[in-house]
């Protein structure tokens, strides 16, 4: 294998990659990143759940594959001076040279690699960016138990021009619509994503300005996988098996009360209450028109009490909930008003932002159950 | 809901103990498929966190709450146990798991006074009471089987509460329902070419190399040590019965009274050439050691089975 | 070649396996359970790895052994092929969870995806509950194959989900065949180690090919010679257990050595032998796997050494007994020939209860030295 290649691309390509290598590889030889020289470059990295793959151009002399310690090539391509770089393979080793730098690596058997999982097909292409920060909005509320996986996912559903994104814990279930372009107009799919790996997947995808997502039917190639492509980077994961729960019946149609509170003061309310009081301990919100108390505690001694400014439409409530959720939610809105809707006290919340035009419906809902009152 | 909103299990016989929650899991699932059953570890209670987890879920439904170790809780949790307990939740069980020792008692004494319904899952320890266990359970899964029957599966599971149920439901699935001697040989029979049973006949009948042989292919295709332990016993055993059964009987009415068919008796004659009364005697001491270490899980229960074997064939002489 | 090369006298169970991996879709599938059964040293673990790969070959017929995907199985590499090996005496519910949740997604690009638990005896009670229900229904295209010495170490419950594949003691000769075939090893030697392995593959191996075990071995079945008065036999007892632990060092550094240098080497070591930043914690963890596999490898040494020892005197006692059939130890026919016209069958059954006595004792962590000791002493006067 011999091959030149400019020392940025290099090393943009091997930092990209090397996120994925796992830092406990369950084999020596996952730790390594593996190379295939063609008439482009190919550096893989894998650790049975999730692979990623960037390509890249080159002036190939001689074609050819090799493992490496990825840790090593990445360390490597870090401290190259800023001239091209040379790559060939000599016996057992791999030779990088860069001006008058010289490094030498070690080879793995390349045969032990295991197979990368196939792409399955394209389906359509989203933002960047929109696509990174909708993920992040709904991964939030997914479960970290691993005895029901299903709620560890989220779930992508794919009808036409629209993704909804949504997950849960039975606590709270965040749903997220966006609007993206299919290949097919017709495309309809439903998919279970491991939560960490789509949030970590979108965040590292925002080079290039559009994502692809590539997902495939029942059987076809790469079932069990979703794919996302980006700027000549791609990765695939595996779904999770199972059901997600009918979530739509969950949505409340209607309220019969709203409040709305300015985001950031309410945050820093939240967290200062319920700092004082036993970590756990639910914290419950009194709205009457104008203001909501916030108490620390359910029960007949609240150990932190303060008071912020709130519009409110309908009845007086009280309703409490476990502020780690309330926070999570209120973070997500990516709004300076938060919107907090209900029916009754025992009821779940909807807390959303308020949209920029009246009378449109909201991107995003993040929903809330609420924890019983004692006394 | 018709279940108890409190319920104590309490005891240390672990089958039952799982039983039993599972009981109360599978009525309040009875009215609610989509019941939700938070199971705490020992020690997995937050303070604070009661009142969350005995709240309803997004999806709604009804809750089963079990607490682990509840001896273990502490006066603080406890205290917060207590005060839910007085106004409990509408649609959650709250199923506290204690092991019934002295610790604890407050927690144990309080959920009783409070209405709590108490389910004893006390230790399973005389041979009566699994003899009883193991006739229940046939019966609870629409079997019968007689107490000798019974001592019989005994004898070849062991006395693992959770084995013997597992054996009990599988015997009556597979017989339909009548689970007598002969099903029991077969249900451990399974694919082994070769039952204990012709093991202890060569070893009756002095052919030690093939004892030993029959005695190795036995254990290499699977066949649980405790059955061929069994299979000596009886073997040793039925010499002892028809060697001592008085002289002049014979047929129908000798075959009564030892309770083993003719043919099997005639049999045994046969293989009674050789041995001495003594020397039934001497055998009989080599199985029943050999028993007790099978039983006793010894470290090598095939040496222990190569030794009894020996141990025959050197007491026929 | 086939994947079940490494396979010795396993002729049923391999055809079983075989047809089974032939099977897929339309022709029905195979069971989603399997459980691997047999002597130790027979190759429960070889012939569940070799299903694996049988199950996922991309050639017809499945089981070529060359094919990318056979030749990753068979490495242990295998991205749709997840091996469970427990590292300390048991195997919780925590981990059982974790590999539950993984079990249940489907291959990422082959046939299958398989898990292959080894020795799944280990699990505890809970963890075997938690995989309990993944093992009765599991996703379509998930397979497991459990390990286990024998059908009884596994929970009822799981155990009757399960199609069993039984391996057999493999018989002397075909181990004798193996060793002629693929080590090279001369006939005779070759029938030696067989027999004096009973049934144990990979001791068959090193007892052929290794000097340094057989000398071991020469040492321990010289044993009942030297019991000639109580010193002697108490000096017995220290040269047995350095011989032992010789052979434990040996085995383990080997091991060792190999996988912490590919380690090192897929970490980032540099040619200078310097480690990047963050391995540390991967390193530290592969140690204490080597750790706990040392202390494994040290008592099974002890414990292969008293079942030497004990086949000596099972074959004193077959020659005393009158019973005709093979000995184990053919090399020393002749010595065992006088020992059991020295004594009484009495006597060398007094001799194999010491040795039992002395295989709990050392399970209950008395001192080696000491349980060795005594142990020669009861074995001198029988």
């Amino acid at each position: 294998m011999k091959f030149r290649i400019d020392r940025d691309a290099l090393a943009d390509a091997v930092a990209w990659t090397a996120r994925t290598l796992p830092v406990r590889p369950p084999v020596p030889v996952l730790a390594g990143m593996h190379i295939e020289a063609s008439d482009r470059l190919k550096l893989s990295a894998f650790d049975y759940e999730v692979s990623a793959q960037v390509s890249t151009d080159i002036d190939v002399e001689e074609p050819g594959t090799a493992l490496v310690s990825g840790r090593l090539l990445a360390e490597i391509s870090r401290s190259l001076p800023p001239h091209p770089v040379e790559v060939t393979t000599d016996g057992a080793k791999v030779m990088l040279r860069c001006g008058s730098a010289k490094f030498t690596l070690l080879t793995m058997p390349v045969e032990d690699y295991p197979t990368l999982p196939e792409m399955p097909p394209a389906a359509g292409a989203v933002g960047s960016d929109e696509f990174a920060a909708a993920v992040a909005q709904v991964a939030i509320a997914a479960g970290k138990d691993d005895t029901i996986p299903m709620l560890t996912g989220v779930r992508v559903e794919i009808e036409g021009e629209t993704v909804t994104l949504a997950s849960t814990d039975r606590y709270r279930l965040a749903v997220r619509e966006l609007h993206w372009k299919p290949e097919r107009p017709d495309f309809s799919a439903v998919a279970l994503v491991p939560a960490k790996t789509l949030a970590d997947t979108a965040k590292s995808l925002t080079a290039g300005a559009e994502v692809s997502i590539a997902l495939g039917g029942a059987g076809g190639t790469g079932e069990g996988m979703i794919g996302f492509e980006g700027g000549g980077r791609r990765t695939t994961s595996r779904l999770l098996d199972g059901d997600f729960v009918k979530y739509r019946s969950l949505l409340p149609s209607e309220y019969a009360g709203l409040a709305e509170i300015q985001t950031a003061p309410f945050i820093e309310a939240v967290k200062r209450v319920s700092l004082v009081a036993e970590r756990n301990t639910p914290v419950r919100l009194s709205f009457s028109q104008g203001e909501v108390v916030l108490e620390a505690g359910t029960g007949d001694e609240a150990q932190a009490v303060e008071a912020l400014e709130a519009t409110l439409e309908g009845e007086d409530i009280d309703i409490a909930f476990n502020p780690a959720f309330l926070l999570d939610g209120l973070s997500a809105i990516g709004s300076d008003v938060a919107r907090l809707s209900f029916t009754t006290a025992t009821k779940p919340a909807v807390l959303t932002g308020k949209p920029p035009q009246d009378g449109e419906n909201p991107h995003y809902r993040y929903l809330i159950m609420p924890v019983r009152l004692s006394g | 809901m018709s279940v108890e909103p409190i319920i104590l299990v309490i005891g240390d016989e672990e089958l039952l103990v799982e039983r039993a929650i599972g009981d109360v899991v599978a009525s309040v699932r009875a009215g609610d498929p989509e019941t939700e059953v938070i199971d705490l570890a020992p020690g997995g209670l937050e303070p604070g966190r009661l009142a969350e987890l005995t709240s309803p879920s997004l999806f709604g439904g009804s809750k089963v709450l079990v607490l682990r170790s509840a001896q273990d809780l502490g006066k603080d949790l406890t205290a917060q146990v207590l005060a839910y307990a007085k106004a409990p939740a509408d649609d959650v069980v709250l199923v506290a798991v204690h092991h019934g020792g002295a610790k604890g008692k407050a927690l144990v004494d309080g959920l009783v006074k409070l209405g709590g319904r108490k389910i004893a899952c006390p230790k399973v320890t005389k041979a009566g009471e699994r003899i009883d266990f193991v006739r229940a359970e046939i019966r609870r899964a629409g079997g019968k089987i007689s107490a000798d029957g019974a001592r019989s599966l005994l004898e070849a599971v062991g006395n693992d509460l959770r084995e013997l149920a597992a054996a009990c439901s599988q015997l009556v699935s597979d017989t339909g329902g009548k689970v007598d001697d002969a099903a029991i040989a077969r249900y451990y029979q399974g694919r082994a070419e070769v039952s204990g049973f012709t093991v202890a006949d060569k070893a009756i009948e002095g052919r030690l190399a093939e004892a030993l042989e029959q005695l190795r292919w036995a254990l290499a295709t699977g066949t649980p040590p405790v059955l061929i332990v069994s299979a000596l016993a009886q073997g040793v055993r039925g010499l002892a019965k028809v060697g001592g059964a008085p002289r002049g009987a014979r047929g129908a009415s000798l075959a009564k009274e030892l309770g083993m068919p003719p043919w099997k008796i005639e049999r045994v004659q046969r293989q009674l050439r050789g041995w001495t009364g003594d020397g039934v005697a001497r055998a009989l001491t080599a199985v029943a050691e050999a028993d007790a270490q099978v039983k006793g899980g010894a470290a090598d229960p095939a040496y222990a089975l190569e030794k009894a074997v020996s141990e025959i064939i050197a007491a026929r002489r | 070649m086939s994947v079940w090369d490494d396979l010795v006298g396993q002729g049923p169970v391999v055809a079983q396996l075989s047809a089974a991996a032939q099977m897929s879709g339309a022709g029905g599938r195979p069971a989603h359970a399997w459980l691997f059964t047999g002597p130790p040293g027979a190759g429960r673990v070889t012939a569940a790895r070799a299903f694996a790969a049988a199950l996922q070959c991309l050639e017809t017929p499945r089981g070529c052994g060359h094919c990318a995907s056979c030749h990753q199985v068979l490495q242990g590499t295998h991205a749709d092929v997840e091996v469970v090996r427990p590292q300390g005496l048991s195997y919780g519910v925590k981990e059982a969870r974790g590999l539950v949740l993984r079990a249940s997604s489907a291959p990422t690009g082959s046939r299958w995806h398989i898990v292959l638990f080894e020795e799944a005896d280990r699990a505890t009670e809970g963890a075997a509950n938690a995989l309990l229900k993944s093992i009765e229904e599991p996703p379509a295209r998930t397979i497991w194959l459990l390990c286990t010495p024998s059908p009884e170490d596994l929970l009822v419950t799981i155990r009757s989900r399960c199609r069993p594949a039984m391996l057999q003691t493999p018989p002397a000769d075909a181990i004798a065949d193996m060793l002629v075939l693929r080590e090279g090893v001369d006939p005779e030697t070759a029938a030696v180690a067989a027999r004096a392995a009973q049934g144990h593959i990979d001791r068959a191996r090193r007892l052929a090919t290794d000097p340094q075990v057989r000398r071991t071995r020469d040492e321990v079945m010289g044993l009942p010679r030297r019991l000639t008065g109580v010193s002697p036999a108490v000096m017995a007892a220290e040269t047995l257990v350095k011989a032992a632990e010789a052979e434990q060092k040996a085995r383990t550094s080997e091991l060792d050595e190999a996988e912490t240098s590919a380690l090192r080497k897929a970490l980032g070591e540099s040619e200078k032998g310097r480690m990047p930043r963050g391995t540390a914690g991967a390193l530290k963890e592969l140690e204490e796997r080597q750790k706990s596999r040392a202390k494994r490898i040290m008592r099974d040494s002890l414990d292969r050494t008293l079942l030497d020892l004990a086949s000596y005197y099972r074959d004193v006692l077959a020659l005393q007994l009158g019973a005709g059939g093979e000995l184990v130890n053919v090399d020393l026919a002749p010595e065992l020939r006088t020992a059991a016209g020295a004594g009484r069958p009495e006597e060398t059954l007094r001799r194999l209860d010491a040795i039992m006595k002395c295989r709990e004792r050392i399970a209950a962590n008395v001192h080696p030295q000491l349980a060795f000791e005594e142990l020669n002493l009861a074995l001198r006067t029988g």
